[in-house]
């Protein structure tokens, strides 16, 4: 019936009756146990009655206000059993009153008051919300509380490991959302604490439909804050950096599984990510996502006196950049093993105009962190290119002025993450072009110019 | 300065505090005051670490270029006839500039109300990314793809002189270190028979800041430009004279050094261990030098790619030369190319004459090296940097009121285009945009500070930590300023 529910919205005014009532008559009990000769007692069974009857109504209006959803859960069950609890208490005290002296029920009064606070309390609880009494508390009380503020945000180490849905937007929806949607209150039948009630939507429908300007969840909170619907009604709304967030989750789908790392993230919100939670999400390249160990001093010392400069690649990466010095009294070829020590370091290789020999490439092929290959101008020809097919992150590949020919291409085509590859100067053709193209459509393949100069001869 | 000032300046030099305070008649105790106070000029640390080659250092972030090409074109070209197509602004041609541009402005020349100067040239869109280049630079509008124009640079210096070492230095007053030493100091060499930093100078001038802009300011000065000819002996006295033999100078260096050795730990002044670095050097340079050089190898080809004449001085031949630089590991090389201030003034700096031979001469050469860089696979490697000291006036010059009789521009601080193509940067961009008559920028504005911070960024350096303690404060290149243009990063 329409009516009754009308009636439950006055369940939080008539409340007030009962409490105040009901803590009269326990003062008036406990002044007449102290001094039975005080002629007041006898407003008491006056007190107690007033106190049932408006408790009554109270708890009527209430398990109207209840029927209206919103409020299944715990909190309700303890709030509405103790509320009528109380109504049949303050009936009994109401009735011993009348017949016995103030002494003998003491006690149960004081049960009554202990039982009107928990009431109280739990009710205001699913109004105002479970932080509504710490979070202006000195901080003694909130450090009983175990209550922590939400002020800072959790920092991460890398993309890799923060998750979207958990790490990033569900603090924002803590602090703004689950004062009302939560486990414990779900005010338009929206729980946003538990995830499948969440994506379930309220008693509305669905919050979360398609990307965010189509989220009715997005809609609310982008309003005018004057507006009725905008969300959350009471206190601060969300900030720019959390509105956009949250749009960055809604336009990637609402994700609930994914890393920040997998998602694609645009140039405002790395901003947001990077100040908020320290998360650089730059796109990185192999070289600075990945981690090696650190090559010791002495072998770096190694490697430079059989002839090839060694420079650590960057302060905190561990990555190798080698070169070959060309000194006179060495030979690449026969210094070249050193190198199968440090083969998982080494990511840029140049090894230009050394005199290079297909069995070094052998050695080459072992390196399997290369990144950057620079094998030009040497006599290097099709058959060592095989010796190659496992360097499985190689980017850039120059063997301009080698033996090389088309017959390579199905060897270079193992380079899956091949993006440039020089190939000036050599018998690489269109036909190897056209086939390395197929199988590694992103490489870019770069010959000579001729536009300007006559083709090379020699 | 002429050499007979120099040889007395070097002498003033040579008797420095220590040598007054050894040999003056107060002897002991004044050693002795100065080895208690006087003695902190260098740190103990610094002498320490000196080693007489060029340390290798490491870089803050991983680099993507690993060297430096840069074509100054000294005197500034106008952006208005190569880059920086305004349509409206021919619609003004001729019309008086508004007063609200000129107010509370200071320009070298234009006096009164200068005319506005429409194109002096034609523009079309090119390459895939649709860059307007004007007719002046055919051949480098085939390139356009590979380059990431910045279109809204600005500085704070007007005049030639302050400005160059302004862009170099990242001070408009001398002394400070130029950015090639810098990088030396920051990455060291990769081949140690040549300088870390290279310069060379065609156009028939040095720029007007002098040798300066390349200067190692307060660096120890290892890392200063060590300038090459391209006409001539390409270091002065780089041969030996007659009569001596490659073993017999050794020997002698050897000598010099070992003297040196012995200053060194007496005098313990920083100085001394460059010096006999620099002998070093020289001694390897004789072989290396010219070897890197000589151009008359190449194939003729590529003679004909970059238009080079072996033997001359040019813009072309220095190109080729830096290719075979960044082939060799050189680290910074610094282009100077003379002539490109055109104010109309006379015929060989105005718009429709100088100006015009100007492009010609630059035109293949920077576009051959952009290509002959990439077919070699060192463009990825190696950050190609061109560009003024500062751009040119929307207005024609007027100097003193009257009107020149070529057509010309005045300097202008405020807007001019510069471009970058190769390591770290990404191609076929163009950032930053002007207003219609290409007077502000108002899109994207880019200070030569950022372009100096991204310039080290692309060398995996962080121009906030690439410091050097100096009159008790560390200083940087971009001082306290400068911004990574992280848009045309790759």
């Amino acid at each position: 019936m329409e009516i009754l529910n009308w009636l439950g919205r006055f369940h939080p005014v008539l409340v007030h009756l009962p409490i105040g009532i009901l803590v009269a008559a326990v003062i008036f009990h406990w002044i007449a146990h102290r001094r039975p000769s005080w002629k007041g007692s006898a407003v008491l069974p006056t007190f107690y009655f007033l106190g049932f009857l408006s408790a009554a109504l109270a708890a009527f209006a209430g398990w109207m206000l209840a029927k209206e959803g919103g409020y299944q859960s715990d909190t309700i069950f303890w709030h509405r059993w103790i509320g009528v609890l109380l109504v049949i208490v303050s009936f009994v005290l109401w009735r011993m009153v009348v017949s016995t002296s103030p002494s003998q029920t003491r006690w149960i009064s004081l049960f009554l008051i202990g039982g009107l606070l928990w009431v109280g309390h739990l009710g205001g609880k699913m109004t105002h919300g479970e932080d509504y009494l710490v979070e202006n508390a000195p901080e003694f009380v909130k450090k009983l509380a175990s209550y922590e503020e939400g002020t800072d945000y959790p920092v991460f180490d890398d993309p890799d490991s923060a998750l979207v849905y958990e790490d990033i937007i569900t603090p924002i929806l803590q602090k703004k959302c689950w004062t009302c949607h939560s486990n414990d209150l779900t005010k338009g039948g929206l729980n946003m604490e538990d995830l499948n009630e969440f994506l379930k939507g309220g008693k509305n429908g669905k919050v979360i439909e398609g990307n965010a300007s189509s989220s009715e969840l997005f809609k609310r909170i982008i309003l005018d804050p004057e507006s009725k619907k905008y969300m959350p009604p009471k206190g601060t709304g969300l900030s720019y950096g959390e509105i956009k967030l949250v749009e960055w989750w809604l336009d990637g789908g609402a994700p609930t599984e994914k890393s920040v790392a997998s998602v694609e993230t645009p140039a405002t919100v790395q901003g947001i990510l990077l100040s908020r939670h320290g998360l650089d999400t730059k796109p990185k390249s192999y070289i600075e996502k990945t981690k090696v160990e650190p090559v010791s001093e002495e072998l770096m010392q190694k490697i430079g006196q059989r002839g090839f400069s060694v420079r650590q690649i960057a302060m905190n990466n561990n990555f190798l950049d080698v070169s070959w010095k060309n000194i006179d009294s060495l030979s690449v070829n026969s210094e070249i093993h050193v190198l199968e020590e440090v083969a998982g370091q080494v990511a840029w290789l140049d090894l230009g105009a050394s005199n290079l020999t297909d069995e070094s490439l052998m050695v080459i092929g072992k390196l399997h962190n290369l990144v950057r290959l620079k094998l030009e101008d040497n006599p290097v020809s099709d058959a060592a290119i095989r010796n190659l097919s496992e360097l499985k992150h190689l980017e850039s590949l120059n063997l301009y002025k080698t033996k090389i020919t088309d017959i390579c291409a199905a060897d270079l085509a193992q380079l899956k993450g091949l993006k440039k590859l020089f190939i000036w100067q050599t018998e690489f053709g269109d036909q190897g072009t056209s086939q390395l193209k197929a199988a590694v459509p992103q490489v870019e393949i770069i010959g000579g110019y001729t536009l300007n100069s006559p083709t090379p001869t020699d | 300065m002429s050499l007979f000032n120099e040889m007395i300046a070097r002498e003033v030099q040579l008797d420095t505090r220590r040598h007054f305070l050894k040999t003056c008649t107060s002897g002991l105790g004044a050693l002795a005051l100065a080895t208690l106070g006087c003695n902190k000029g260098i740190s103990t640390d610094f002498v320490a670490t000196s080693s007489p080659s060029m340390p290798d250092a490491i870089s803050h972030y991983m680099g993507r270029a690993k060297r430096v090409i840069y074509l100054h074109m000294a005197g500034s070209p106008s952006q208005l006839e190569l880059f920086d197509y305004k349509p409206t602004l021919n619609l003004l041609h001729d019309q008086p500039c508004p007063q609200s541009l000129l107010e509370g402005k200071k320009f070298a020349f234009i006096s009164g109300i200068p005319k506005m100067l429409g194109h002096q040239a034609d523009f079309r869109q090119h390459g895939e990314s649709g860059a307007w280049v004007s007719n002046h630079l055919p051949r480098f509008s085939e390139v356009v793809d590979d380059v990431c124009f910045l279109k809204a640079m600005h500085t704070d210096e007007f005049n030639h002189a302050p400005a160059q070492l302004y862009l170099h230095t990242g001070s408009p007053r001398l002394g400070r270190p130029s950015i090639g030493s810098w990088v030396t100091y920051g990455l060291g060499t990769e081949n140690e028979d040549l300088p870390g930093f290279v310069v060379l100078v065609s156009g028939g001038n040095t720029p007007d800041a002098g040798k300066s802009v390349w200067g190692s300011g307060f660096l120890p000065s290892i890392y200063q430009g060590v300038q090459c000819r391209s006409h001539g002996d390409p270091v002065l006295f780089i041969n030996n004279p007659e009569g001596m033999d490659r073993q017999l100078r050794g020997q002698t260096i050897e000598a010099i050094n070992k003297i040196n050795e012995l200053e060194f730990e007496e005098f313990r002044d920083p100085e001394i261990l460059t010096r006999i670095a620099q002998y070093e050097m020289a001694y390897r340079m004789q072989l290396s030098v010219p070897q890197v050089m000589d151009i008359q190898k190449e194939p003729a080809y590529i003679h004909e790619m970059y238009g080079t004449e072996p033997g001359k001085s040019s813009f072309a031949n220095n190109c080729l030369l830096a290719r075979r630089m960044a082939e060799q590991g050189v680290r910074f090389i610094q282009l100077f190319h003379w002539g490109w201030d055109s104010h109309g003034a006379g015929e060989s700096e105005a718009l429709n004459h100088g100006f015009i031979d100007r492009c010609k001469e630059v035109d293949q050469p920077m576009t051959a090296l952009i290509q002959d860089l990439k077919q070699r696979g060192l463009l990825d490697e190696t950050l190609v940097v061109w560009g003024g000291e500062f751009g040119r006036t929307p207005m024609m010059e007027n100097r003193g009121g009257v009107t020149n009789p070529f057509v010309g521009r005045d300097h202008h601080t405020e807007a001019f285009t510069m471009w970058m193509a190769g390591g770290g940067i990404k191609g076929g961009l163009s950032h930053g945009e002007t207003d219609d008559i290409g007077y502000y920028g108002i899109k994207d504005k880019v200070h030569i500070h950022d372009l100096q911070a991204t310039m080290l960024h692309t060398l995996g350096l962080n121009h906030e930590k690439l410091t050097f303690a100096f009159q008790g404060r560390d200083f940087r290149l971009t001082d306290v300023a400068g911004k990574l243009i992280k848009e045309i990063l790759v």
